[in-house]
């Protein structure tokens, strides 16, 4: 019990809570902002924290990491660009919600479920941090390609009822994927001679380019004079209210486990998090064919999923020392000169300083939490202006974002071009979705596959129970939806035939 | 809302005017006597956040002091390192833009990259990242010994993980294969920490990777590093013998540096040497270099010149068939 | 989503294509993807292999995945002229606005402006440049008077460059 109260005790102090404050701000801003990434705002906060002692310096960082998954969702909900990779399946149904006059709800609802999200995340973190990074370590290569060939199922669940066009889309990511040099052997493969693209598509340029690029791209193609196409004056309620709160319970339920799970593997993060527990709430749902078309269980689920991988990484961060995702491994480079080593021995040597790590982000959680739900009537505000001053703001907002990743133009160059083909897609009816999750997928699923075969051939894959496993888990997926959908047309027909009395 | 609007806005189109006025940097034709007059880029050709990225940092801010003008570090990632590298190349040879110049500087060149490290002047050495091989803590090789009549018995038979094809890591796994007259087989992963997490989870036999990456999960008993190919033993790894001392002659390693466009006048680069060595002897430099797990040097420019230049070769016939 | 608007420009006879329930709609996407398949596989066949350790060389992946795409490609088209010869042409949900004549000219307005700003950016200095392109923006977008064209640009190009340049440090 004492490390509980050791730990949580030393953040009583009110330079902690002021450097929380700052963190706080700084990562709902960098959040909010397209192109900019958590990473990148640690990153270059942990340049001067180095200067402070290690608490007040974790306390920026770990707020900065904390907040910013709650500053993106912002701009995918109201502009249909994710603020960061974490927010993209908070477009599915965020702005599809905000399109129907329902931005207040969702802004609000999107924030409850990150909060509840996350806590979830920094639970797990403190009862069961060493066991649960143990279970990561069984996930090699070929358990990894296992779990990726079944986050490929979901292509289908994010085609929005258009399968083939659907998966012309995920082969169109996948093949993006594919651009860059070889993962194995480092041949080169569609890069046509240029450097930039021999590390494969800028993926954030990607997004901002076939979802809010695309989207700004589409109003100025079709808004008419004195004709409002933007509908999003209006807000609704802002509250959820008792109805909305029974609807959300199943996705938070789903969207929590998902994330904790997909948090704890190492490698994967937020993004992949949230599409996968976008796509599990809607198998379960009642209502399925609404997800995609402003379902407040779709934002909802997505929301909490991404979130709970938080606490997921910085579990496998501090109980094996190994980076969970790109943020801690920075966190992990500030930590060492602390003096603080991440791994087995913090648990048993420093235990209340786990216990601080957790509170810093429990307090930064409802700081951002509140913070979101203060502030959101400001934010919406941008909205109301007239349509021209918005499209200049996204588009240069987005230029500049992008440019700031790697200071480069040609990822501004890829997000222009990327939002052209969005703007493709979009008027032949084509779903983004796919497009995405093959992006983040394709690499993953050709390098581990081909790290696994490497190892130990086929038998890599074949004997291990976890990937034999998620491989006969995502042929359920695959198969058993035409099935159901087969017996009950049967059934259907049965009663048809079966006069009515 | 309306006036606190208008205000802001009268106060920044001022802000705008103004700097816009002295935005005009460019065409500096100023005696190089006065070196330096204005703040100094310093490339990095990574992303923030990494190993590198903090010893450019830190080395800058030490720097600045000595120089007396502010150190503006730049990331521009890509193309392995490749984007930054080249840029940095293509920057006039003013002293105003310096970078940080990796062992990458001397390997994309073998690896089809338009990247010579004769389009720079040399600054100085500041830091080495010897490689390391480890295997997981219940591994059944005690030794590097062990590890290599192992690969001897049944040539690519033991998988040694690293963090990316076209790696120095992967290169020095070969370069361990071609000194022992044995054949390992380099398995790639997406960076050092998921290569460095395969070996503790036991996917691999064994992992090469940079000293900082390896001995945090030694000091924890997760891996076991079996020799650091340095020229003497590490003190953050005092229990770990050299190859050398176990008979494989061996030193093979990442290294990071500092370098300008070919072409610096004389006394603007003598300067910036100046400024160098005492940025890379400073206590707040070696410390944090030391306290991140890799080690910190201060290897003067002509030295670290002729490193270079046979570091180049080197790797040419090590990465030769890649070509 | 909104129904046939009478709006300000007419919409074009392509577009016209591209939104109703047209066979084209599905015979373009198709068009484009096996096009895109095709290009793909051939430029896989350029992809160098090298004889090594490796179990599957660096072409087999792309070669399965223009496979896949063509295969698409083929099944779209099959599944559209089924459709059409059943008559029963389901209406799309999602039809998008219709373009219009002046939203293209818009468009490609714009596109050049940014276009223009690329090749600006590396003469001018940041703060002038953006604050120009959004001033093009904005005018092109329908935005009139000097509070459009003046303020708006200098106040969001100073939030950039105060955001990017000073707290961020990006090298503008």
């Amino acid at each position: 019990m004492s490390p509980i109260v050791e730990g949580f005790g030393a953040l009583l102090d009110p330079t902690i809570l002021l450097c929380i404050g700052a963190g706080a701000l700084l990562g709902m801003l960098v959040g909010a902002f397209p192109g900019v990434t958590a990473t990148m705002a640690v990153a270059l906060a942990s340049s001067f924290t180095l200067a402070l002692d290690p608490l007040p310096g974790l306390a920026v960082l770990l707020t900065i990491y904390v907040s910013s998954n709650f500053g993106d969702r912002v701009p995918a909900i109201l502009v249909n660009t994710p603020g960061t990779p974490a927010s993209i399946a908070t477009t599915f149904d965020g702005y599809a919600m905000a399109r129907k006059g329902q931005a207040g709800l969702a802004l609000t609802a999107s924030a409850f479920a990150s909060a509840w999200g996350t806590v979830v995340g920094l639970v797990l973190l403190m009862v069961a941090a060493i066991p649960l990074s143990r279970l990561a370590l069984n996930f090699g290569p070929a358990e990894m390609f296992a779990l990726v060939v079944f986050g490929l199922t979901m292509m289908i669940g994010v085609s929005g009822g258009k399968i083939v066009k659907g998966l012309m889309a995920g082969a169109l990511g996948l093949l993006l994927g594919a651009v860059g040099r070889d993962p194995i052997t480092g041949t080169p493969r569609f890069t046509f001679g240029i450097p930039e693209l021999s590390d494969g598509v800028p993926f954030i340029a990607a997004i901002i380019g076939l979802f809010g690029i695309a989207e700004v791209l589409n109003q100025i193609l079709t808004h008419r004079r004195g004709h409002k196409v933007e509908p999003i004056k209006e807000f609704g309620r802002w509250f959820p209210n008792k109805r909305d709160w029974r609807t959300m319970l199943k996705p938070l339920a789903v969207g929590s486990g998902v994330g904790g799970v997909v948090g704890i593997v190492p490698a994967t993060g937020g993004d992949i998090a949230g599409i996968l527990g976008w796509d599990q709430a809607r198998r379960v749902s009642k209502r399925p064919d609404r997800f995609g078309k402003g379902s407040l269980e779709g934002i909802t689920a997505a929301d909490t999923s991404s979130n709970a991988t938080l606490g997921g990484s910085v579990t496998t961060t501090l109980a094996l020392g190994l980076p969970g995702d790109s943020v801690m491994a920075v966190m992990i480079g500030s930590m060492v000169v602390w003096g603080i080593q991440p791994g087995p021995s913090l648990f048993t040597n420093q235990p209340d300083l786990v216990y601080s790590i957790a509170g810093i982000m429990l307090i930064a959680t409802v700081v951002a939490l509140l913070a979101s739900i203060m502030r959101m009537r400001g934010v919406a505000k941008l909205l109301e202006l007239p349509q021209h001053f918005l499209w200049a703001v996204i588009l240069v907002f987005c230029m500049v974002g992008t440019y700031a990743v790697s200071n480069n133009v040609f990822d501004v160059g890829v997000m222009l071009v990327l939002g052209l083909v969005g703007l493709f897609l979009k008027r032949f009816g084509i779903p983004p979705g796919p497009v995405v999750l093959g992006l983040i997928l394709g690499s993953l699923a050709e390098g581990n596959l081909r790290r696994a075969l490497e190892i130990g051939g086929p038998a890599n894959i074949l004997t291990s129970p976890i990937a034999v496993g998620l491989l006969l888990v995502s042929l359920l997926a695959l198969v058993g939806p035409p099935v159901r959908t087969a017996l009950r047309n049967r059934r259907a027909k049965k009663a048809l035939e079966t006069p009515a009395p | 809302m309306r006036p606190t609007f208008f205000k802001l806005a009268a106060v920044a189109t001022g802000a705008v005017l103004l700097t816009a006025g002295c935005a005009d940097r460019g065409g500096v034709t100023e005696d190089s006597s006065e070196y330096p007059s204005e703040d100094v880029t310093l490339v990095v050709p990574y992303d923030a956040g990494g190993a590198s990225d903090l010893a450019a940092r830190t080395l800058a801010a030490e720097m600045e002091e000595t120089l007396g003008q502010s150190i503006i570090v730049e990331n521009r990632s890509g193309g392995a390192g490749s984007v930054g590298l080249e840029y940095l190349a293509g920057r006039p040879a003013d002293g105003y833009t310096i970078g940080y110049l990796p062992v990458e500087t001397v390997m994309l060149g073998h690896q089809g990259y338009d990247v010579d490290p004769a389009d720079y002047d040399l600054i100085g050495q500041m830091v080495s990242v010897p490689a390391t091989v480890a295997v997981p803590a219940d591994s059944p090789y005690e030794t590097l010994d062990d590890l290599v009549e192992a690969a001897k018995e049944d040539p690519g038979s033991i998988t040694v993980s690293n963090s990316g094809a076209g790696s120095i890591w992967e290169a020095a796994t070969t370069e361990l294969g071609n000194a022992t007259g044995s054949e390992f087989k380099p398995v790639p992963f997406d960076g050092g920490a998921p290569a460095v997490t395969a070996a503790v989870g036991g996917q691999v036999d064994a992992v090469v990777a940079g000293i900082s990456e390896t001995a945090p999960s030694h000091s924890e008993g997760q891996l076991r590093v079996l020799a650091v190919f340095d020229s003497e033993p590490s003190e953050s790894l005092p229990d770990v013998q050299t190859a050398a001392e176990q008979g494989v002659d061996v030193t093979i390693g990442g290294w990071g540096g500092i370098g300008a466009p070919a072409g610096l006048p004389e006394d603007v680069l003598q300067k910036l040497e100046e400024a160098f060595a005492a940025a890379a002897d400073s206590e707040e430099f070696t410390t944090i270099i030391s306290d991140s797990g890799n080690i910190p040097v201060n290897v003067p420019a002509a030295e670290y010149a002729q490193f270079v230049e046979d570091e180049h070769k080197r790797f040419g016939e090590l990465l030769g068939n890649q070509d | 989503m909104s129904p046939e608007a009478p709006g300000t420009g007419a919409p074009s006879p392509a577009e016209e294509g591209a939104r109703s329930a047209h066979p084209l709609r599905d015979l373009v996407p198709a068009a484009a993807g096996a096009a895109l398949a095709v290009g793909a596989f051939v430029l896989t066949l350029g992809i160098p292999v090298r004889e090594g350790l490796t179990q599957i060389g660096p072409r087999w992946w792309p070669e399965v995945l223009s496979g896949a795409l063509l295969l698409l490609a083929v099944l779209l088209v099959a599944g559209t002229l089924r459709k059409r010869s059943a008559k029963a042409v389901a209406a799309d949900t999602d039809i998008p606005d219709p373009a219009t004549r002046e939203g293209a000219w818009r468009l490609v307005a714009m596109l050049g402006s940014i276009l223009g700003y690329g090749v600006l950016w590396y003469f001018v200095d940041f703060r002038v440049s953006t604050a120009l392109l959004f001033a093009a923006l904005t005018w092109i977008g329908g935005g009139r008077g000097w509070k459009a064209l003046l303020l708006f640009p200098v106040v969001v190009t100073t939030v950039l460059h105060l955001l990017f340049g000073v707290l961020l440090r990006v090298p503008l």
